[in-house]
């Protein structure tokens, strides 16, 4: 947790906290993490965002989105570069479809693309 | 590099590695499969919607234009494609003549007509259907109480079989000479009661005994008569006649009753008052020795013709007694 409040660089081993606005938080390793295009820019050093420093991303969006998205970004970051004999499963029934609509707006604003060749 | 698809995303083909969906493809998919549950798309970017859109049914499609009005800017793509779908004939020939302006009214027209042109089918169908039940119906075995119809090609009575039939026939046929009329032979009351003998003062009461036996009880003058007749037998086809004709016209037959009695008068006087006398008094006890009763009935269907007479020798000649 505070483990990589006080390092300037970032490591590979950092992890992220990510809050949701009804007070959730998530705390995703920094990969993972980047694995979101806006997330990534947050985080990038380069930017003078306070969430580079800090390594916090709030996210306006509610827990359970929140939640969906940092599972997703987990998936996604496992199963990107696994070897083409495993498994994958299915993501989409994990996705309730109760929130998909508000997950939606999310994912599209938090830019998660699929996977680059 | 690995093509291993998965499953390919549906809407950002864009992928060749492992074909795994974006977040926002994942979501747009997993409300596709859910649309119609959907009440209102708010604050989404129209593009991400459109693909879930397409996909819904035309219902639903109303329901959201008109919850969120700024679909309106992409559903009209999404009406034509619909009306393509669901009605694709009708869509082309549509499409054809000019471009309409909404596809939105386009689509719900097509789908009236369409509604129409199939109830129409169906009402066919079933009328079609019906008639043939009701066709088969007809043929089936029934319970019911009345006769069937009589078929009558023509209405020919049957030859008569039996000798009564022949006779009664013959008569009518006589009775009605050539002008197919029943002719009345009016009752020459007088003229017999002229042609009497006035022996007795008792004439006045036999006449009138008589005309009341005439015109009162005609059954019994009748009866009287013709048996009278059939034991004289003067003229046995008349009174044949009498007799037959008594069954169906009882005035004519009184009234040739009379030109018989008349007859009789002048050969058998007594025998005929003595009837004419009784018959007011007593009905049919005959002054006669009493005879069986089949004797009537014999006397009655006195054959006409000679083929079957049963008469002993030719005609004119007592029957029998």
């Amino acid at each position: 947790m505070s483990a990589n409040q006080g390092k300037p660089s970032a490591s590979e081993n950092d992890w992220i906290r990510i809050t949701s606005n009804d007070g959730f938080s998530f705390l995703v390793p920094r990969k993972v993490a980047v694995v979101s295009g806006t997330l990534k820019n947050m985080l990038s050093t380069e930017s003078n965002f306070a969430e580079a420093a800090s390594n916090t991303c709030p996210m306006s969006e509610r827990g359970v989105i929140v939640e969906k998205i940092c599972e997703y970004l987990t998936y996604k970051a496992l199963y990107e570069k696994a070897p083409p004999k495993e498994e994958i499963p299915d993501f989409l029934e994990r996705l309730a479809p109760e929130i998909s609509l508000e997950l939606l707006m999310a994912a599209d604003y938090y830019d998660v693309p699929p996977p680059l060749p | 590099m690995e093509a291993y698809p998965d499953f390919c995303p549906p809407h950002e083909p864009e992928t060749k590695a492992r074909c795994m969906p974006s977040l926002v493809q994942l979501c747009q998919r997993a409300i596709a499969l859910n649309v119609d549950r959907l009440d209102s798309i708010e604050g989404v970017r129209l593009e991400l919607v459109k693909p879930m859109l397409e996909r819904c049914t035309a219902e639903t499609l109303l329901r959201l234009e008109q919850a969120s009005p700024e679909l309106l800017e992409i559903t009209d793509e999404i009406w034509k494609s619909l009306c393509f779908k669901s009605y694709p004939l009708a869509a082309q020939s549509l499409c054809m003549k000019q471009d309409p302006e909404s596809w939105r009214e386009s689509f719900f027209v097509i789908r009236e007509r369409e509604a129409k042109r199939f109830e129409d089918v169906g009402q066919r169908l079933r009328m079609q259907r019906e008639e043939a039940e009701q066709r088969k119906k007809e043929g089936q075995v029934r319970f019911t109480d009345r006769l069937p119809p009589v078929k009558r090609r023509g209405w020919i009575p049957a030859p008569p079989k039996t000798l009564i039939q022949k006779t009664r026939s013959d008569a009518a046929k006589l009775q009605k000479g050539i002008y197919g009329q029943r002719r009345m032979i009016p009752m020459p009351a007088n003229s017999y009661l002229r042609s009497l003998p006035n022996p007795s003062p008792s004439l006045p009461s036999r006449a009138t005994s008589t005309a009341a036996a005439t015109s009162g009880s005609r059954v019994t003058v009748t009866a009287v008569s013709v048996r009278r007749n059939s034991s004289t037998t003067p003229n046995p086809p008349l009174n044949t006649a009498t007799a037959i004709s008594q069954t169906h016209h009882p005035v004519v037959t009184h009234s040739q009753g009379s030109p018989n009695t008349k007859r009789q008068r002048t050969t058998f006087d007594s025998d005929a008052f003595a009837i004419a006398q009784s018959s007011p008094n007593e009905r049919p006890i005959p002054l006669k020795p009493p005879l069986p009763k089949k004797d009537p009935k014999a006397s009655l269907f006195m054959p006409k013709h000679r083929t079957f007479s049963q008469l002993p020798t030719a005609p004119g000649v007592r029957s029998r007694s």
